[in-house]
C-alpha cells in the first residue's frame, strides 16, 4: 500500500512539473532559509558552552551608582584586587579565580614583528577553569613562569612557520618597555563561539610589576581593566554568592568611599559601587555593559531571527497548502474512488499527509543544496564559519527532522482533512466544484503570506531610514576628514614641536591630542565638586573627563557657547581650567552656560575654575544620549593624535603621516582610522539587521509571489468558461483582466491592513533602543504596501492576460 | 439480499421540501440482474448511491444481507465496500496516474491481500478480460471501451456479491457497450447480483428485471414481464 501511495505521489509530481516546481522550490527555499537562520541561532546559543565547567563559571562586573541609585557606569571588568579578595573571603565557595588583562603589544620574533590586539595576561589557573585544549606544554605550569607565554596554533604559523616554537623567546614592547617571553605552551585556536578570542596568553607576573609591585597592585581599585572569572562548586547557585557581595564591598572599600548621604545617613561603599556576577554562558547574549572584551550580541536578535525563520517557513507551508487545495478538484475523483473501494477517511488522511511529508523530504534535499551553496556567502557576511554537518551534529539532524515533520504535518494537514472529506457520490458524478469555504480559507492563507512579507519590507525600510539618520545626523561637531593615530612616548614628550612639524604640511589643517576622541566611549571619570549657590557641593552625577590639548575644540569644530577656549599662553590653563559641555552645566544645577563661567570646580585632585562651556555634541554613538563631559589639559592618559586634513588631500597627507610615524613610533606598523568611519562602524549591527531584513523580505516576497502565481493560474483555469462567456457577450480584454485582478488586490489590501499595525508596534519597540530616533516614517508603510500590490499585480497579470486573450471558441467548446 | 422499505430522499430548502425519492419499496434477491430506468432527474443515481452506501436515505429502512444499513458505522460500511460491493461508473474513474495493472490491484491493497496472492489475482483478471498486453499502459492511452473493461475488472477483482453500475455504457459506442453487457451477463451467471442504471432500452434487455422510476416514484416494475 505504501508503494502505491509513493507511486501515485511521484507520478503526480511528474505529471504537473510546473506545480511541482513551485511547490518543491518554494518549500525548499523556505526550508533552506530556515536552516540557515537556525544554524546561526544555534551558534549564538552555543557561546561558551564548550567549557566543561561552563555552568559553574561566573564573570565579575563592576557598577557605580549615582546618589539616586541609578547605575552611572557598569563595566564588564573589575579592578585587580577584587579577584584575589573574593577568593580569599569566600574560600571553599570560589574554587578558582582567573583575571585577564588585554593589551596590544608589538611582538617580535626574529624578523617577524606585528602589533597584536588579542594578547592577554592571565592568571595561571586559566586552563583549570576553562577547557581550552593545550597541544604542547604543561597547562598547569605554563603560566606560572614569570616569562611564560602560551600561543595559539595559528600564531605559531604566523611567527614560527615550521619551526618548533617551544622554548623560543618572543620580545614584546609594551608601553615603552621591552619584555622577553618564552613560549611555554601551544594551544588550539579559541573556538568561534567564545565571548572573547585571544591569540596569546601571558603570565600575570609582568603586570604586577607595571602596577608597582604586589602591594600597589592589590591597592589599585581604580584600574578596572581586569576581566575577572570565578569557578563555583557544582550545583551552586551564584545568586547565593551575589547576596554576600555588598558586605564584601563594605568590608574592603569602607574607609575610602564612605561619605555622608543627603539626609546625613552614612552611605556605605556598596551604595556607591558594586560587583555583579554573570554566568559565563549568559555573557554573549545578555551582557551589553559599558566595557566588554568584545562586543556581544543580544538575545532580542536571536528572537527576531528565530521569528523570521518561522515566518518564512510558514509562508512556504502556506504555498503548499494553497496549491494542494487548489488542485484538489483534480484529486477529488481519486478520493471518491478510493472511498468506494473501501478506504476510510483515516487512511486517506494518512495518504495525503504522507504525500506532503515526502514532498517535504524532497524539498529538504534541495534545501540542503541551497544551504550548502549559500553558506560561504552567509559566512562571509556574518564573519563566522557556520557549517551544516549532519553526520556528526545530532542537534542539527534533530532540527532538520523537526522542520520536515513540521512542514509535512502543517502543510499536509489542511489538504488531507479537506480532501478526505469529499463525498464520493458528489465527486464521482463529475459535477464537483470546490466549495466556498475552501475559497475563503485560501484567501486567509494568501493574506497571511502577504502580511508577513509586507511587515518585513516595512521593517527593512525603517531600519535603513534609522541607519541613514544616524549616519547623516549633525553630531554637533565636524566629524569629516579627521584621522586618528596612536600616540607614542616621543609625541607626548615633545608635542608642541611635533605639532608644528606636522602643520608644516599644506594638507594638514590642525593637530591635537586627546585621551579619547569622538566615536569612543566615555569611560573615565572622577569625583566632582562644584560651586553652587556660593558654596562647594558634591556632585553626585558622573561627569566623564577627556584630557585634551589646546587645539582640540578647533580640530573638531566644537562650538563654545560661553566663556573662552584654553589659551596656550596662559600657563594656569594647563593646571586649573575646565571646559564643560551644556549637559554638565545642567546636571550641576547652573541655570545657564554664562552662569557657569568662573565658578569654582574640583575634579579628582585638580582644583580650578570653569572657563568655558561648549555646546552638547554627540561624543558617543547615537545609541547613547549626551553625557556630561569635562575637558581639561593634563598631558597624562593621552592616547590619540587627531589630524584634521584638508579636503582632497587625504592620500598625500596619509603618506606624509606614515613617514612621520615611522620615526615617531619606530618599529610599529602604521595604523590610523577616520572618525567618520569609526562612527559608521558603531552601527554595524543595525546595518546587518537591515541587510538581513532586506534579504529575508526578498525571499518571503518571492515565495509568496510564487504561491500567488500558482493560485492565480488555478483560479483562472476554473473561470475559463466564465471568461469565454463574458467575451462572447462583449467584454474587453482589459475588463477581463480587471475582473481577475480585483479579488487578489483586495486580499493584498487586507494584508496591508494587518501588517501595518504589527510592523508599527515592533519597530516602535526597536527604535526605543536609540537615544536619537527617527519619527516613524509613514511613507515606509506606503512603499511597502504599494510594492506588494505591484508585485501581486505583476504576478497575476501573466495568468489573467493569458486567460483574457484566449479565443472564447476554444474555452467554450465542450468535450 | 437487499430490502428497501419506504425509502424517502429529500432536500429541505427554506420552506420547500424537494423529493428525490418517494416511498421506494424494493427487494433484490441474490443473482438478480436489475436495470433501473427512467428519465433524467428521476432519482436513478440517487437510488444507486443509497444502495451502494454512498448516500443515506432521509427516511425508511434499508437491509443489506439482513443487516440494517441505516445503523451501520462508517467502518462497517467501508468493510462492505471492500468485500461485498463493486462499482462501475459511466466516466470509468480510473486513476490516471496508475497503470492498468495498478488500477486493478488497488482494491486488493485496501483489503490487505498479500503481495503474491495479489499478483495471481490481478494476472487472472488481466487474462480473463484479455488485457494482458495493456497492463503497463496508463488509462489515457486506452480507448473508452478498454477503460471500462479495466473499470469492470477493478470492480469485480474483490469478488463482490453486488455490482452497482451507473450508466456503464453511457460513454461507449454500441459495439463496446455490447461487449460490456455480455461481460455483465456472464458475471451474473456466475452468481454476482447486478444493479445497473441506464437510459438505453437495449442495454436494459440484458437484465432480468426492470425498475422504472419517474419523479422519484417506482412506476412500473418489469414492464417486459407480461
Amino acid at each position: 500500500m505504501l508503494k502505491n501511495y509513493i507511486t501515485i505521489a511521484f507520478r503526480n509530481l511528474r505529471k504537473n512539473p510546473g506545480y511541482s516546481f513551485i511547490n518543491i522550490f518554494g518549500l525548499a527555499m523556505g526550508m533552506g532559509i530556515c536552516i540557515l537562520i537556525l544554524l546561526y541561532v544555534q551558534h549564538e546559543l552555543s557561546y561558551d558552552d564548550y567549557h566543561e565547567n561552563s555552568d559553574r563559571i561566573v564573570r565579575t562586573s563592576r557598577a557605580w551608582f549615582n546618589q539616586d541609585g541609578q547605575v552611572s557606569l557598569h563595566l564588564g571588568h573589575a579592578a585587580p584586587p577584587f579577584g584575589p579578595l573574593l577568593e580569599q573571603d569566600f574560600e571553599g565557595t570560589i574554587e578558582e579565580m582567573v583575571r585577564f588583562l588585554e593589551i596590544s603589544p608589538l611582538l617580535r620574533y626574529e624578523e617577524n614583528a606585528f602589533v597584536e590586539n588579542r594578547f592577554f595576561f592571565s592568571d595561571p589557573e586559566v586552563f583549570e577553569m576553562f577547557s581550552w585544549e593545550m597541544i604542547e606544554g604543561d597547562p598547569s605550569t605554563a603560566l606560572t613562569y614569570p616569562d611564560g607565554l602560551v600561543v595559539t596554533e595559528s600564531m605559531v604559523k604566523k611567527y614560527f612557520g615550521d619551526e618548533d616554537p617551544m622554548g623560543k623567546s618572543i620580545e614584546a614592547e609594551i608601553r615603552g618597555m621591552n619584555l622577553q617571553f618564552q613560549v611555554r605552551g601551544i594551544m588550539e585556536d579559541v573556538p568561534e563561539n567564545s565571548h572573547f578570542q585571544f591569540d596569546f596568553l601571558a603570565s600575570m607576573e609582568p603586570v604586577v610589576q607595571f602596577y608597582g609591585g604586589q602591594e600597589a597592585f592589590m591597592q589599585n581599585y581604580g584600574s578596572n581593566n581586569f576581566a575577572t572569572y570565578l569557578l563555583l562548586p557544582e550545583g551552586y547557585d551564584y545568586q547565593r554568592l551575589q547576596e554576600q557581595i555588598p558586605a564584601f564591598m563594605d568590608r574592603h572599600l569602607s574607609t575610602e568611599e564612605t561619605h555622608l548621604g543627603e539626609d546625613g545617613e552614612p552611605v556605605t561603599a556598596s551604595d556607591g559601587t558594586m560587583l555583579f556576577l554573570q554566568p559565563l554562558t549568559d555573557i554573549h547574549l545578555y551582557s551589553n555593559l559599558d566595557s566588554e572584551i568584545e562586543a556581544n550580541s543580544r538575545i532580542e536578535y536571536v528572537y527576531i531571527y528565530g521569528a523570521i525563520a518561522l515566518f518564512i517557513l510558514i509562508i512556504a507551508c502556506i504555498n503548499f497548502m494553497n496549491l494542494s487545495t487548489a488542485r484538489s478538484v483534480k484529486r477529488a475523483v481519486e478520493v471518491g474512488l478510493r472511498k468506494v473501494i473501501g478506504a476510510n477517511r483515516w487512511s486517506l488522511i494518512r495518504q495525503f499527509i504522507g504525500e506532503s511529508v515526502v514532498m517535504a523530504v524532497l524539498s529538504l534535499l534541495f534545501a540542503i543544496l541551497i544551504v550548502e551553496l549559500m553558506l560561504p556567502v552567509v559566512n562571509d557576511f556574518i564573519n563566522l564559519n557556520l557549517e551544516l554537518d549532519l553526520l556528526q551534529n545530532y542537534t542539527q539532524l534533530f532540527w532538520l527532522s523537526g522542520i520536515v515533520l513540521f512542514v509535512g504535518l502543517v502543510a499536509g494537514s489542511y489538504p488531507a482533512f479537506f480532501l478526505s472529506g469529499f463525498q464520493p457520490a458528489t465527486v464521482l458524478k463529475g459535477s464537483f466544484k470546490a466549495g466556498k469555504v475552501h475559497e475563503r480559507f485560501r484567501s486567509v492563507l494568501v493574506v497571511t503570506q502577504f502580511a508577513i512579507s509586507i511587515a518585513l519590507i516595512t521593517c527593512m525600510i525603517i531600519v535603513y531610514t534609522q541607519l541613514d539618520f544616524m549616519r547623516t545626523k549633525d553630531l554637533g561637531f565636524n566629524k569629516e576628514n579627521i584621522a586618528v593615530l596612536p600616540v607614542s612616548q616621543q609625541i607626548t614628550s615633545n608635542y608642541e614641536n611635533i605639532r608644528e612639524r606636522l602643520l608644516g604640511h599644506p594638507g594638514i589643517l590642525n593637530v591635537s591630542v586627546a585621551s579619547r576622541v569622538p566615536s569612543g566611549r566615555l569611560l573615565d571619570s572622577q569625583g566632582t565638586r562644584a560651586e553652587v549657590d556660593g558654596e562647594l557641593q558634591d556632585i553626585d552625577f558622573r561627569i566623564a573627563d577627556i584630557h585634551i590639548s589646546h587645539n582640540f575644540l578647533e580640530t573638531f569644530d566644537i562650538d563654545l557657547v560661553a566663556g573662552r577656549n584654553f589659551d596656550i599662553n596662559l600657563a594656569s590653563d594647563s593646571t586649573e581650567a575646565f571646559i564643560l559641555n551644556e549637559s554638565a552645566v545642567e546636571t550641576i544645577g547652573w541655570n545657564s552656560p554664562e552662569e557657569a563661567i568662573e565658578k569654582q570646580f574640583l575634579y579628582g585632585g585638580r582644583r580650578g575654575r570653569v572657563i568655558g562651556v561648549v555646546n552638547d555634541f554627540n561624543f558617543e554613538s547615537l545609541h547613547q544620549s549626551i553625557a556630561p563631559i569635562v575637558f581639561m589639559i593634563p598631558d597624562d592618559r593621552i592616547r590619540n593624535v587627531a589630524v584634521k586634513i584638508r579636503d582632497n588631500s587625504r592620500e598625500e597627507v596619509l603618506s606624509f603621516l606614515e613617514e612621520q610615524w615611522a620615526t615617531l613610533r619606530p618599529g610599529y606598523p602604521f595604523t590610523y582610522s577616520f572618525v567618520q568611519d569609526n562612527f559608521d562602524e558603531q552601527y554595524n549591527s543595525e546595518e546587518r539587521l537591515g541587510t538581513l531584513f532586506g534579504f529575508f523580505s526578498l525571499i518571503a516576497i518571492i515565495i509568496a509571489a510564487l504561491g500567488l502565481f500558482g493560485l492565480a493560474s488555478f483560479t483562472t483555469q476554473q473561470r475559463i468558461k466564465e471568461i469565454g462567456i463574458r467575451k462572447v457577450l462583449g467584454a474587453s480584454i482589459s475588463q477581463i483582466v480587471w475582473l481577475l485582478s480585483t479579488k487578489f488586490t483586495l486580499l493584498v489590501i487586507m494584508a496591508i491592513a494587518i501588517a501595518t499595525p504589527i510592523a508599527w508596534y515592533s519597530m516602535d519597540q526597536w527604535l526605543e533602543g536609540f537615544a536619537y530616533q527617527i519619527d516613524m516614517p509613514v511613507w515606509s508603510f506606503v512603499i511597502a504596501g504599494g510594492s506588494a500590490i505591484v508585485i501581486a499585480w505583476l504576478t497575476i497579470s501573466y495568468q489573467s492576460i493569458r486567460a483574457a486573450i484566449v479565443n472564447p471558441v476554444n474555452s467554450l467548446r465542450s468535450e | 439480499m437487499i430490502k428497501l422499505k419506504k425509502i424517502y430522499k429529500y432536500i429541505d430548502k427554506r420552506f420547500q421540501r424537494t423529493f428525490i425519492l418517494k416511498d421506494i419499496d424494493l427487494e433484490v434477491k441474490e443473482g438478480d440482474f436489475i436495470t433501473v430506468m427512467g428519465p433524467s432527474g428521476a432519482g436513478k443515481s440517487t437510488l444507486l448511491n443509497i444502495l451502494g452506501f454512498l448516500d443515506d436515505a432521509s427516511e425508511g429502512e434499508y437491509f443489506f444481507l439482513d443487516e440494517p444499513v441505516h445503523n451501520l458505522t462508517e467502518k462497517r460500511k467501508s468493510d462492505y465496500h471492500k468485500s461485498h460491493i463493486g462499482f462501475v461508473f459511466q466516466a470509468y474513474h480510473l486513476i490516471d496516474e496508475l497503470t492498468v495493472y495498478e488500477n486493478i490491484e488497488m482494491p486488493l491493497l485496501y483489503r490487505k491481500v498479500k503481495s503474491k496472492k495479489r499478483k495471481a489475482m490481478v494476472a487472472e483478471m488481466l487474462d480473463r478480460f484479455n488485457i494482458v498486453a495493456k497492463k503497463d499502459l496508463f488509462p489515457p492511452q486506452l480507448s473508452g471501451g478498454q477503460q471500462q473493461v479495466v473499470g469492470v475488472a477493478r470492480a469485480i477483482i474483490g469478488s463482490p456479491k453486488l455490482l452497482l453500475a451507473d450508466e456503464p455504457t453511457g460513454n461507449l459506442h454500441s459495439e463496446q457497450s455490447e461487449e460490456i453487457m455480455e461481460m455483465f451477463t456472464k458475471l451474473n451467471k456466475e452468481g454476482v447480483t447486478i444493479i445497473q442504471v441506464t437510459h438505453s432500452e437495449k442495454m436494459a434487455g440484458y437484465g432480468n428485471r426492470i425498475v422504472n422510476l419517474k419523479d422519484g416514484v417506482v412506476v412500473e416494475e418489469n414492464p417486459y414481464d407480461e
